[in-house]
């Protein structure tokens, strides 16, 4: 009996060792369960340039700062983070045209966040007459703008002044547009929302995902307030001045 | 020592199998939760942070609900729960 107690500890122990990580730096495809790694004939790590299209996954480095030494000129009262703030999006089942449309909604992102009049809204955004955040993990309306353009997300915590997500496409018939997890990189849309979205939308659906990747969340009810949480209340500002893009 | 090893592996279970995907956040389509919270506002339930009471009420007035608020009213109780995407 000791030995096959010994046996299962072993047997169960290894099981506890081996379990994979979800926040590991080398992309994974997790469709129905079952998680894969990509391809790596030719396919580069995301973050580090274009990767391959192996007909459902592909890697797209869309940071404009990634190592760059060309000075930006800035003619304007924003931080030159603002001007220079990228994104590192790896997709997955992403089919051409999805794609397309989510690097458009990553260009409005960076020309909303580069804007002057983003700047503002954030710093004076305002609840119950306060100028501040709800849920704001005790964090001022200057402190969440420098937050954005550090661009350090819990997971991924150095200050890269870039967005560093993956995104994965996927089709349920709830009313849910998208979900993440705490412990995962990984955002996932619903196809059902995301392909009659317009960029804009999807610009802003992206931001309010990536600001819970930093670390902001909101209330899990009906609350007013949830609508002046960092997520929402920022979330709303990319996809309506993205209108203008 | 039986026994020692006995705790042990069942500990060591709870962990190798306990579900490793963390805190789930999941909310709905913009347009949708902005049209629905109204109606669901509109149904004077109290206050939304007194969860279990307003969530109750809500149930039980759900048929004043437009048809496609009704659906999300039931999606946005399981995404509260973490339950659902």
């Amino acid at each position: 009996m000791p030995k096959q107690l010994t046996l299962l500890f072993l047997l169960v122990f290894s099981i506890a060792c081996n379990k994979s990580d979800s926040g590991t730096d080398v992309p994974t495809d997790v469709s129905d369960g079952v998680e894969t790694t990509p391809i790596t004939g030719g396919e580069e790590v995301p973050g580090t340039g274009t990767g391959t299209d192996t007909g459902t996954d592909t890697g797209a480095d869309t940071g404009s700062n990634n190592g760059s030494e060309t000075p930006v000129e800035n003619n304007t009262s924003v931080p030159t983070a603002a001007l220079t703030f990228g994104a590192n999006v790896y997709f997955v089942n992403f089919n051409a045209a999805q794609e397309d449309k989510y690097n458009k909604a990553i260009e409005i992102v960076k020309k909303v966040v580069a804007s002057e009049a983003f700047r503002t809204k954030v710093l004076n955004h305002t609840y119950e007459g306060k100028k501040t955040f709800v849920d704001n993990n005790g964090k001022t309306n200057a402190q969440i703008y420098q937050m954005i353009l550090d661009g350090a997300e819990k997971l991924q915590p150095a200050k890269n002044n870039a967005m560093d997500v993956e995104v994965e496409l996927y089709y349920a018939a709830t009313t849910t547009v998208g979900y993440t997890y705490a412990s995962s990189k990984r955002i996932w849309v619903n196809t059902k929302y995301f392909n009659t979205y317009t960029p804009a939308s999807v610009a802003g659906n992206l931001f309010h995902e990536w600001l819970h990747k930093v670390g902001f969340g909101h209330a899990a009810s009906y609350s007013v307030s949830r609508d002046y949480s960092v997520p929402y209340a920022i979330g709303r500002m990319i996809s309506t001045m993205g209108k203008n893009y | 020592m039986k026994k020692i090893i006995l705790i042990m592996t069942l500990m060591l279970s709870l962990g190798a199998f306990a579900d490793e995907e963390g805190v789930l956040e999941a909310h709905g389509n913009p347009e949708d939760e902005q049209k629905c919270f109204k109606e669901i506002r509109a149904l004077a339930c109290g206050r939304p942070e007194n969860h279990a009471t307003f969530i109750s009420c809500v149930d039980a007035n759900i048929k004043k609900l437009t048809p496609a608020c009704q659906v999300f009213h039931k999606d946005e109780v399981e995404r509260m729960k973490g339950h659902s995407h």
